[in-house]
């Protein structure tokens, strides 16, 4: 039983090798993968205060979202929003847009029950652009 | 004592014969800069697409061309600044076998009102997020971001995928390493 776990420690260590080896040039500064919208754009579930809902999102490093590309929608209709103050960007085939890094918190009134519907959109600052996300909550009574 | 040592020796031989058949397949299939991106598939046979005109076109019908077939949009800035030089390309090989197709990730009256103002004079596809993503998908375009680029061999052959804004001189050896002379 002994030999047959030492066997073994060494059959994993042997197969341990080439993992590190295909590892080793993603992390020696090889090409770096861009990351799916999802990945890049983290929004995350509506938390309720009251009447107040907040929208958070998580925005990776060295990516952005557009101002004027936020947009909600309650039970269809679409909401005012009173966004933050965004940073300013020459973006190359664009010109200068407003735009928002690293995270986005927006405070809004929606009526228990109501359905929301979240749209966005952003880019890579290498030069990679997503199609708008939209995703759907209801919010449930009180 | 000597037994001990014996089967220690065994342990480690196992384990580097292991390790170096593990590295060695490794090698051969994905090393020397090689990653699964560039390994040699066939463009799907069904793979298809609508005009502006509402017709659909299977990429079939561009075979016998050095095809690009290039995924962009009216709101992608990056895509925008990249189309004058595929213009650019279309215009200098088109007459030695390069084709360029534009499919758009839009609407349709968007894209029709951009083909125009950009001077696109190559085929313009247009398709829904969700079409085109999943197309994309297919393709290679694991992200799905844009501007995302696919050459294909006038026999069908994915040769090379690029996702993000092609620097002229890198698109222009690109269709020349390929191009037939």
């Amino acid at each position: 039983m002994r030999y047959l776990r030492h066997l073994l420690c060494a059959l994993a260590l042997g197969l341990a090798l080439p993992c590190a080896a295909a590892g080793w040039p993603a992390s020696a500064g090889g090409h770096r993968q861009a990351l799916t919208a999802e990945q890049a754009f983290q929004l995350l579930p509506p938390a309720r205060h009251g009447d107040t809902v907040q929208l958070e999102w998580s925005i990776a490093p060295g990516y952005f979202l557009y101002r004027d590309r936020i947009q909600v929608r309650a039970d269809g209709r679409p909401m005012t929003l009173v966004l933050p103050a965004a940073q300013p960007y020459d973006e190359p085939g664009a010109g200068m847009v407003q735009v928002y890094r690293d995270d986005l918190k927006l405070r809004l009134k929606a009526p228990a029950g109501s359905v929301l519907q979240v749209r966005y959109q952003g880019c890579s600052d290498q030069g990679i652009c997503y199609p708008p996300q939209s995703y759907r909550y209801p919010l449930k009574n009180h | 004592m000597k037994g001990g040592v014996r089967f220690f020796v065994g342990v480690v031989l196992v384990g580097v014969i292991a390790g170096a058949t593990g590295f060695g397949l490794y090698w051969h299939y994905l090393g020397n800069g090689r990653t699964d991106d560039d390994a040699r598939q066939m463009l799907p046979a069904d793979l298809a697409m609508t005009d502006l005109n509402g017709h659909v076109h299977k990429l079939s019908e561009w075979r016998g061309h050095l095809l690009l077939i290039n995924f962009w949009a009216t709101w992608c800035g990056p895509c925008k600044k990249e189309i004058p030089a595929l213009v650019q390309a279309q215009k200098t090989y088109g007459a030695r076998g390069f084709q360029v197709i534009g499919p758009a990730v839009d609407d349709p009256t968007a894209v029709r009102q951009e083909q125009g103002l950009l001077g696109i004079d190559y085929p313009v596809m247009v398709g829904t997020p969700e079409t085109m993503i999943g197309l994309m998908n297919t393709l290679g375009n694991q992200p799905g971001g844009l501007p995302f680029s696919v050459l294909v061999s006038p026999d069908g052959m994915i040769l090379q995928r690029h996702l993000g804004e092609f620097d002229p001189k890198d698109l222009n050896a690109l269709i020349q390493q390929y191009l037939p002379d």
